[in-house]
């Protein structure tokens, strides 16, 4: 139950920032036995930090393509609301690809194909999607004073 | 004093009164107030109440912030192997904020504000002029941020 903290001065939280917790959550669900020897937790203690800057790498575009869209939705009059509905779905599903493709370049390949894993791993970015857009949405009508 | 992260000993009881329902959309308002750095008061597994908070005057008060703190969205519950859990989404933010803060508490609005857990943020945060979002942990049987195992 422990939560953790984003702080951002002067803004929204940039890309990278999203990225990072995003490869970060995702890679923490690979679980390596820290009292294990054996050659495979050798190998995978040494991947799994590699794994998550990777992915974090993999994903920053993304996220920066999501909020910069969020933003021009509201300043062009798309989203007249704070409330409006939002629409994540193809972010998300690019997202799913990206990581599928890292991942796919890994020891962990097999595991990220586990349908209960892929749903985690979706529910995982679909929320933070659906974080940085809200952020970005909130800034954008704070701006207009609304 | 200090927060200790903990689910609260009174929520656990007033489970089994049924007096928490934290299904999505039809189930009581929860929302998450922010603690001082430094507070007077002690926060964990004895709190009972948002009222402790506000009792010691140890709420965050500052730009972007209003008294109560925020409301959260309720994900209905579920259940992974032996362990029920539930999680809030999106994660709680406060934009052109300008405060500190050390710790948050989750309450029960709809139910007389009754407090369901304290979360320590390991030490002082501060904001300026920016987004301050609380992240919560991934909503599995082991990490979730609250859990009947």
């Amino acid at each position: 139950m422990e939560v953790a903290v984003l702080v951002t001065n002067g803004g929204p939280h940039p890309p990278d920032k999203w990225a990072s917790l995003a490869g970060s959550k995702i890679a923490d669900l690979i679980q390596i036995d820290d009292n294990s020897a054996s050659d495979l937790a050798i190998q995978a203690r040494k991947a799994k930090p590699r794994l998550a800057l990777d992915l974090s790498d993999a994903l920053e575009p993304l996220f920066a393509t999501a909020t910069s869209d969020e933003l021009n939705r509201v300043n062009s009059g798309v989203v007249t609301g704070r409330f409006d509905q939002f629409q994540p779905d193809s972010y998300v599903n690019t997202a799913m690809d990206i990581t599928s493709s890292v991942m796919g370049q890994t020891m962990f390949a097999s595991h990220f194909r586990e349908p209960d894993v892929l749903t985690v791993v979706r529910r995982i970015l679909q929320e933070l999607i659906l974080d940085a857009m809200n952020i970005e949405r909130s800034w954008a009508f704070d701006a207009k004073g609304l | 004093m200090a927060t200790t992260t903990a689910m609260c000993t009174s929520f656990k009881g007033e489970v089994l009164q049924a007096i928490h329902n934290f299904t999505a959309s039809t189930g009581n308002t929860f929302k998450m107030a922010l603690i001082k750095v430094s507070p007077t008061g002690t926060y964990g597994a004895a709190s009972t109440n948002y009222s402790n908070i506000t009792g010691n005057s140890d709420e965050v008060s500052g730009t972007g912030y209003s008294a109560g703190g925020t409301t959260l969205t309720n994900v209905t519950p579920t259940t992974s192997g032996t362990t029920a859990l539930t999680t809030f989404s999106p994660n709680p933010s406060w934009t052109s904020a300008t405060f500190s803060c050390s710790a948050c508490m989750i309450y029960n609005s709809t139910n007389g504000n009754r407090s369901v857990s304290c979360h320590d943020f390991g030490g002082t945060q501060t904001v300026s002029a920016g987004t301050f979002t609380v992240v919560m942990p991934t909503a599995d049987a082991s990490n979730a941020i609250l859990r009947i195992a």
